[in-house]
């Protein structure tokens, strides 16, 4: 006698949602994990001037539009900024942006040439929103006056 | 009763593309530094930044943990050690690469990531073994979020 096969109830023919729920769950975690490490690393580009090859270490001599000075304020918490020997108020990096957006609007040429001089125990982070600000107010030559020596290297690593 | 490895092989195919993706998102050249912000950093595109020698500034904890000497008045690091390619370097080591690597090629750029809070004398070092190595392309790596640094 032929056995008939068993045809399983039409309730039993429902998708398993399991492994979908497994994958998106990873594909989710993914996602979470992935937007942290490319937490939007930006770059912010400098020209060397020219002048400095290897070797170098020769002072150049310019003759900037604006001349900036970054100094320690508030025991290292905080910058004073100041523009060709004058204290920007207490404003800090804030009041800069502003002063170079008027120079813009006043007509200053966007290729002039901004120096820019760090006081060696300014925190890093106040030397780049300085340099931040000039690339935002529109100044394309922003340029760092070195306090340390330049000398020639040549040994490789 | 059988045992159902479908959803397991889901899930470790996902993991394995996963870690294949992630480990190359984390690059070796990159440590874990804390940037400064800048709102004008545009995203970096490592393809268009072509050849390039990245210079890791990090604030040297272990230079800094006797005594809490190695301290700003602000609590900062004072401190920097510096990292090439995984390696701890010197500056030295820093001039003498980026001479080696502009040798090869002058439109070399040095990618400088130091930490927000070091000194900036920390990073003048690197621009000065930029300078003295030829290199005249520096980027400054920054985060490019809302955050401002006033």
């Amino acid at each position: 006698m032929m056995r008939r096969l068993a045809v399983p109830p039409a309730a039993d023919l429902a998708p398993n949602l399991a492994p979908m729920v497994d994958v998106v769950m990873v594909i989710l975690i993914f996602f979470m994990l992935g937007t942290s490490f490319a937490l939007s690393e930006g770059a912010l580009q400098l020209q060397l001037p020219s002048e400095v090859g290897p070797g170098g270490g020769a002072t150049v001599a310019v003759v900037p539009l604006v001349r900036l000075t970054l100094q320690e304020a508030e025991g290292g918490r905080g910058v004073r900024v100041t523009v060709a020997g004058r204290i920007l108020g207490e404003g800090g990096v804030h009041e800069l942006l502003a002063f170079l957006r008027e120079r813009r609007q006043a007509g200053a040429d966007p290729r002039g040439r901004i120096v820019l001089t760090a006081e060696p125990g300014v925190r890093y982070r106040f030397v780049i929103a300085a340099f931040d600000a000039c690339v935002r107010a529109g100044f394309q030559n922003v340029q760092f006056a070195l306090h340390q020596p330049v000398a020639a290297a040549s040994a490789p690593l | 009763m059988t045992l159902n490895l479908a959803p397991m092989v889901d899930v470790m195919m996902c993991l394995i593309i996963f870690f294949m993706l992630a480990s190359k998102m984390v690059e070796r050249e990159n440590s874990v530094v804390a940037l400064p912000s800048a709102a004008a950093a545009r995203e970096a595109d490592r393809r268009a930044l072509g050849r390039r020698v990245v210079v890791n500034v990090l604030a040297d904890a272990a230079a800094a943990a006797p005594a809490d000497a190695g301290r700003g008045p602000a609590g900062a690091p004072e401190f920097a050690r510096y990292v090439l390619d995984e390696r701890p370097v010197t500056l030295p080591d820093i001039a003498g690469r980026l001479a080696a690597e502009h040798a090869r090629d002058p439109g070399v750029r040095c990618v400088i990531r130091g930490d927000r809070d070091l000194p900036y004398h920390a990073v003048e070092a690197v621009l000065a073994a930029c300078a003295g190595a030829g290199v005249e392309n520096v980027v400054f790596a920054a985060l490019t979020d809302a955050r401002e640094d006033r």
